[in-house]
């Protein structure tokens, strides 16, 4: 028993850590929970799809995609040609996401092709890659924007020289909250319909699986476990949330912009749609073991080349999501830490190089953003210097990384030992 | 028009960068039959299956000669895809599965049954989602054939290494049009029961006019289980039987067969009683050549050998005495035991080594030809060092005088001392290895393949000086070589490393189909009643 603990607590030691200092920044910020509550929520929302972006190459072997970034140009590139074209609402975004998407392929393919030439250090090549890719925005955006070779003049984009994008542009008057504000309901009634949702759709199914299809008591059972376990988890929650008064508060002030959260949960099913598919059976084996893949006759390099784009769109999408929900684009800085974010946030959430799930992600999300922004205030709280927190998170996201790749090398070698 | 033969392969010969290495090979399979393929390593039976196969490797390096039938027509097969057209599968000597997958994941992989849907439709196969309940059932059906009674849900890695072999045949089977599979020493990997069980399946098969080609070197095997045999040697057919008609001896005497003339040999030393090196419960963990618990003794001025087939555990010998690899078990040296992982002391201990792995263990490629020779002396004895002012310093005068002497004793073809070994030819780089052992004045030399890779001339001037410095400083040298020939021209005594394990010890004179049976993991007793 004891051993089964020490064990669990060892594979999962990094979400353990930041479990633990999220409780002790949590107490020290002296923060309402009705803020953290909203905070965190919006966060999260905003945060998922970036991350859910990442799921596919770790399926591919080919570890932690920091090249996301590429993704994330492209949907600030998409963002930006809609805002000088001035369109908005919900067609505009579908425009955006569309621009967003076919530029997102080109860029996949390209990081697919190189992570080929490079297998085995994909993960420091996506970066290099990343850094790469800034230099080319920063000369498109910067130097050739407003000069006869892409000729713009539009004052809310254009520095005031002439040439070069503005540093930050304003997205309030025609993309911000687009998504957001479609309907927005209090995280008490989302958990209550939830659940009610939840409870029809495993009713449903044990109807059809024991009517229609005639499987035995013991089938339908299993096959209604996963829902029936989340209906429960469900549940807790919603009692716990209706019953503590000042977690009441919180919840019932709290929004959660639902259209949004419906556009993550059709991300999260397209992946598990995918994972089922031959393409995803295709992926996965090229990630246990490419000889093997090779010799049974899968294209192993057209293989990794679409999951990276896959990868990529994902993550087009999810910058646009993000940046609707901030209601504005810092042209050059915006998109440089998307990689590191989100890959620190997955570690958070228990994933390793080899492993992630859809569960991870949200886990994930939820520790590292919560820490993210409580550390500060924190900080400020204790030490009378909110810098000092400041400096804390970016030391904290980058020894995440740094911490869990460790650990990864040091369980893999003692397994090896074995 | 059915042919008498479902695979006949007619005089094949296959050169590498001018290196015959097949030479008017014929091989013919019946169908529904077992037919196996000896020789030692180096033969010529993968190049042969490789040319089977329509491997890259033959075809990038100017094809092959001769001619392959199929059912009696001529086919042409250039890749790996061709091959499986015609229906040849092979079973690969490293398992070709994926541990974390279940057993149908595997058997079905990248032939998945897929479920008919509208997105298949619209964006093809890889749109269609895994039909599991179809891959399932017809897995097990399969497995139902091979005779393994496991669920085909199991998970991959958590089967003993026994079952893998079936899933591997299993998947071969699964393949509608398969009629020809090649097993590649499927057994090297098994325990004598599992072999047994898993040859039994083989045959089992065979009933289904299904034939096979198998690959090995336990002569047991080809015994029982075999319809038909073909033995290669040195890239040429030596004979081909009917398995009922040949013994185990014979066979044996063919695959080894490089006579060697035993009136040349040396007379028999007398050697000396004192035991200068032991080895008890010897095993070492290096990865392809695993050891267990070998124990042998090795007297005073000896020339010991250790011969086997590549992989079976001889390279682990040297290896682990000087820590390059873990060990465990007794190393006994002079009387005292001697920590096999701390290199350091080993070498001061009067223990050299000259690795198999010149250029990468063995050579500083960018120094000098003297550095190469004095660093050992100078870093384990103290060698070539002068004191100024207290302090020590390589004595360079010294050194360049002595890897002069020794670039002359040693014919080593270079344009001097200060050449780096980078550029020096193969059979002049293992020169300057074995002056460096020499440069320490050891008691005990391991030597490893010292002659691959080189020149005749040079091989035999490696081999004069190592038996010259036997003589002269009566140091005991243990030689670990592939060349069988080589060893008994000048050991006293061979050991033969079996699977992990010393067989036996023979002389130089013994016949050759000892050998033969010693490293087929035959008993002498057993081979002999055949």
């Amino acid at each position: 028993m004891t051993e089964k603990m020490i064990s669990f607590a060892r594979k999962n030691i990094v979400t353990l850590l930041f479990i633990i200092l999220c409780i002790f920044t949590t107490a020290y910020s002296r923060q309402s929970s009705e803020f953290i509550l909203q905070e965190l929520i919006s966060r999260i929302i905003r945060n998922a799809v970036l991350i859910l972006s990442l799921l596919m190459p770790v399926l591919c072997g080919m570890g932690l995609n920091f090249s996301i970034v590429l993704g994330a140009a492209a949907g600030q590139i998409a963002l930006i040609l809609i805002t000088y074209w001035d369109l908005g609402g919900l067609p505009g975004m579908g425009l955006c996401l569309l621009i967003a998407s076919g530029i997102s392929v080109l860029f996949g393919m390209f990081a697919g092709v190189i992570f080929n030439r490079t297998v085995g250090q994909e993960m420091i090549t996506g970066m290099i890659v990343g850094y790469f890719a800034k230099g080319i925005f920063d000369l498109i955006f910067l130097i050739l924007v407003g000069t006869w070779i892409i000729p713009i003049s539009d004052s809310r984009l254009i520095l005031a020289g002439g040439v070069g994008l503005k540093n930050t542009i304003d997205l309030n008057a025609n993309v911000k909250y687009v998504f957001d504000h479609i309907l927005q309901i209090s995280f008490l009634q989302c958990l209550l319909y939830s659940v009610i949702v939840m409870a029809v759709f495993v009713l449903l199914l044990a109807l059809f699986h024991a009517c229609v299809r005639k499987r035995s008591r013991k089938t339908v059972l299993r096959i209604c476990l996963p829902g029936l376990s989340t209906l429960g988890a469900l549940t807790a929650a919603l009692v716990l949330f209706g019953a503590v008064p000042s977690l009441r508060r919180a919840a019932s002030y709290a929004k959660v912009p639902v259209f949004t959260v419906f556009i993550i949960a059709g991300v999260c099913l397209l992946n598990a749609f995918l994972c089922r598919t031959k393409l995803g059976q295709d992926i996965r084996t090229c990630g246990q073991n490419m000889q093997v893949a090779a010799a049974a006759g899968i294209n192993v390099g057209r293989t990794r080349i679409i999951a990276t784009v896959i990868s990529t769109v994902i993550a087009a999408w999810g910058q646009i999501i993000f940046l609707q929900n901030m209601g504005l684009i810092n042209t050059y800085t915006s998109h440089e830490q998307v990689g590191t974010y989100a890959v620190a946030a997955l570690l958070v959430g228990g994933a390793s190089i080899k492993k992630a799930s859809i569960s991870q992600v949200f886990v994930g999300a939820l520790l590292f953003h919560l820490l993210f922004f409580t550390m500060p205030l924190a900080g400020n709280n204790l030490f009378h210097d909110s810098q000092i927190g400041e400096y804390f998170r970016v030391f904290i996201s980058y020894g995440v990384i740094a911490i869990a790749l460790a650990l990864h090398a040091w369980n893999q070698n003692a397994k090896k030992h074995k | 028009m059915q042919s008498e033969f479902v695979l006949e392969m007619k005089g094949i010969s296959k050169e590498y960068f001018g290196n015959p290495v097949l030479k008017d090979v014929s091989i013919r399979v019946r169908p529904g039959e077992i037919m196996a393929l000896v020789g030692e390593n180096g033969a010529g039976k993968s190049t042969l299956m490789n040319i089977l196969f329509g491997m890259p490797t033959i075809h990038s390096t100017n094809g092959f000669k001769g001619e392959i039938r199929i059912d009696g027509e001529t086919v042409q097969i250039s890749s790996p895809l061709d091959a499986m057209r015609h229906g040849i599968g092979m079973v690969h000597q490293e398992f070709m599965l994926i541990d974390d997958y279940e057993i149908a994941e595997n058997v079905k992989l990248n032939r998945e049954n897929l479920k008919k849907g509208i997105l298949r439709k619209l964006f093809g196969d890889k749109a269609g989602v895994l039909d599991r309940r179809a891959m399932k059932e017809e897995t097990a059906a399969t497995l139902d054939e091979v005779g393994l009674n496991i669920d085909a849900a199991t998970h991959t890695g958590s089967l003993p290494v026994g079952y893998k072999q079936f899933i591997e045949i299993a998947r071969e089977l699964d393949k509608n049009n398969v009629r020809l599979i090649v097993l590649d020493e499927p057994t090297a990997v098994l325990t004598e029961k599992e072999a047994e069980k898993f040859l039994q399946c083989v045959q089992e098969v065979t009933k289904k006019g299904i034939s096979f080609i198998f690959i090995t070197h336990r002569l047991n095997e080809v015994k029982n289980y075999a319809n038909h045999m073909a033995i290669l040697r040195d890239g040429s057919l030596v004979g081909e039987y009917d398995t009922q008609d040949v013994s185990v001896r014979k066979i044996s005497e063919l695959m080894i067969g490089r006579s060697v003339d035993i009136s040349q040999l040396e007379e028999e030393r007398k050697l000396s009683e004192e035991i200068i090196l032991e080895l008890k419960d010897f095993s070492v963990d290096m990865p392809g050549e695993f050891l267990k618990n070998a124990s042998v003794q090795i007297h005073k001025g000896e020339i010991f050998g250790f011969a086997g087939l590549a992989g079976h555990g001889k390279a682990a010998v040297a290896n682990g005495i000087m820590g390059l690899y873990p060990s465990s078990g007794e190393v006994i040296l002079n009387g005292e035991p001697l920590n096999a992982s701390d290199t350091l002391a080993t070498l001061s201990k009067s223990v050299a080594f000259v690795s198999e792995d010149r250029r990468g263990v063995g050579l500083l490629l960018d120094e000098s030809i003297e550095i190469n020779v004095v660093i050992s002396a100078l870093r384990v004895k103290n060698q070539f060092l002068k004191k100024i002012a207290g302090i020590r310093f390589y004595d360079k005068k010294a050194g360049r005088k002595y890897a002069e002497k020794m670039i002359q004793e040693f014919d080593i073809r270079c344009t001097g001392a200060s050449q780096h070994t980078r550029s020096l030819s193969g059979g002049n780089q293992q020169k300057v290895c074995i002056a460096r052992a020499m440069t320490l004045k050891p008691e005990v030399l391991l030597v490893s393949e010292p002659t691959r890779g080189i020149d005749v001339g040079a091989k035999k001037r490696i081999l004069d000086a190592l038996t010259e410095m036997n003589q002269s400083t009566g140091a005991a040298i243990i030689i670990t070589s592939s060349e069988l020939a080589e060893l008994r021209s000048i050991c006293d005594r061979i050991a033969i490393v079996t699977e992990g394990g010393i067989t036996g010890i023979l002389k130089p004179s013994d016949e050759d189909y000892r050998y033969g049976l010693l490293m087929s993991g035959v008993s002498e007793e057993e081979g002999g009643c055949v």
